[in-house]
């Protein structure tokens, strides 16, 4: 590192640079959780089910698509995404980078979120799902009104994780050509030719970010679910963490 | 009101209901005693269909459990439950518990539902603890809020699974006031249960179950003079000396 090549941060439109990238990082992250979250419940539901013929196909795209390394799900979009959805939307389509790099992070985010939100549900305690069941509740209306509300809370610290995961996931979209915040680095640092500095000031707002929200989720108040299902939580997420 | 007959169930391998035939009019009150594993609690857990049973036959206020296609939703709506562990819903208070199957289930409108909530935890010695969680309420009285929900439902048969044996003395007292009080009251009970002392005062008959058969189905007055059978009458000095 030498002490000229620090000058260029002093310039205004070299952090509007930054934020450009930064907002794309967000927007793609954001966009990204929450599409996947219902599909995510869906096929945890799914995979939950005592039905063969539902059972196993979720099991199926949750165990595959895990099983895929991310930036791999993100070049496929990238390249075949818009002959995807030609025969919907037209001979013409061309699906955005943007959405490209969503369709490739939601893809990966929604089968992990699927079991997360189901090991939220078995975790808690089966008694809950006797005692609304033997009340007359439907299995759609146990699920509504005792179980997701609970296992959600449960769900919150690992959930906000995976944020985090894909916060960082993001700066894989660059090799399809979307300018996220790594991305925009790059282009910073081959026209400055200072890597290091360029890469430590990325690094640093990646960082913020995510222990931000890394603490916020700590504190985030887990309501009154048993202690018995907190504990077991926390060990499920040791558990994930040493896999 | 309910009647077994020749009713059997496995789990894996184990075979724990085999050939039970009990019938259980209306308005009487049954304690179901027996050593820990003779089926007690999977007897008490066909007659609303938690537990499945494989053959024979069981009939609970004229429907068939026993039968594929029986709404179970229906059956349930008629058989209150009781459990050991009490298995309230941590996330809703006293009252909400309460008031959750009348709403969702019946469709009564919520200021209704809430004003019958309240009754009941009034008749189960707990007005005041309507609008705090379970967590902030004793053994005891999370038993008693688990009994008012049962009852929100008006069921016409109340089990009770083991309901004190997670409790301590003190409290052991209140909840079994409160089952002595419905059975003045005439609703028809089964309990699995050994409060003896609840079973002399309370009920009409007692069953003894080993092995999951029953070994013995006499009137409460004479089980407590003369067990018929020999197991009844060890397991009764058992627990009788502790």
């Amino acid at each position: 590192m030498r002490p000229d090549t620090w000058g260029m941060f002093a310039d205004p439109a070299i952090w509007r640079f930054f934020g450009d990238g930064l907002v794309q990082t967000l927007a793609l992250s954001v966009v990204s959780v929450v599409l996947s979250f219902p599909v995510g419940l869906a096929f945890a539901l799914g995979r939950l089910s005592s039905r063969r013929w539902i059972r196993w196909p979720a099991t199926a795209y949750v165990e595959a698509i895990r099983a895929l390394p991310v930036l791999l799900l993100i070049v496929y979009f990238g390249i075949k995404g818009s002959s995807l959805f030609r025969p919907i939307f037209g001979a013409d389509f061309e699906l955005p980078r943007f959405w490209a790099g969503v369709l490739g992070l939601s893809l990966y985010t929604s089968a992990v979120l699927a079991e997360i939100i189901r090991a939220g549900i078995l975790t808690l305690p089966r008694g809950q799902t006797e005692a609304s069941r033997a009340l007359g509740l439907s299995y759609p209306q146990t699920m509504r009104f005792v179980v997701l509300p609970q296992a959600l809370r449960l769900m919150v610290p690992a959930m906000m994780g995976q944020l985090t995961t894909v916060i960082k996931d993001t700066s894989l979209v660059g090799t399809i050509g979307v300018f996220d915040l790594l991305r925009q680095g790059r282009t910073i640092y081959t026209q400055f030719f200072n890597p290091i500095e360029v890469l430590l000031i990325v690094a640093t707002i990646y960082f913020v970010i995510c222990f931000v929200l890394s603490q916020l989720s700590r504190r985030l108040e887990l309501g009154s679910v048993t202690r018995e299902a907190k504990i077991r939580m926390t060990e499920l997420e040791l558990r994930d963490q040493a896999a | 009101m309910i009647e077994f007959r020749d009713v059997h169930k496995h789990f894996g391998l184990l075979h724990v209901l085999r050939g039970i035939t009990l019938a259980v009019r209306e308005g009487e009150v049954l304690v179901i005693i027996g050593p820990s594993g003779s089926g007690k609690s999977t007897l008490l857990r066909t007659i609303n269909r938690l537990e499945p049973i494989e053959s024979g036959t069981l009939v609970v206020d004229g429907i068939a459990v026993h039968e594929i296609n029986t709404d179970v939703n229906r059956l349930r709506k008629r058989v209150g439950m009781v459990f050991q562990s009490f298995n309230l819903f941590p996330h809703l208070t006293a009252a909400e518990n309460v008031m959750l199957a009348p709403t969702k289930v019946h469709g009564i409108p919520t200021k209704e539902a809430r004003e019958r909530a309240l009754a009941l935890l009034a008749k189960v010695g707990i007005p005041e603890k309507a609008d705090v969680h379970p967590a902030r309420l004793s053994g005891g009285q999370q038993q008693r809020v688990a009994i008012a929900r049962a009852l929100a439902m008006e069921p016409k048969v109340m089990l009770f699974d083991e309901p004190t044996s997670a409790l301590d003395a003190e409290m052991i007292r209140e909840v079994l006031d409160v089952m002595r009080q419905l059975a003045k009251e005439g609703m028809t009970m089964l309990v699995v249960s050994h409060e003896l002392g609840f079973a002399r005062e309370a009920s009409d008959r007692v069953v003894f179950m080993d092995e999951g058969r029953i070994i013995e189905d006499t009137p409460t007055a004479d089980f407590f003079v003369s067990p018929k059978e020999e197991r009844a009458r060890q397991f009764l000095s058992k627990v009788i000396r502790h």
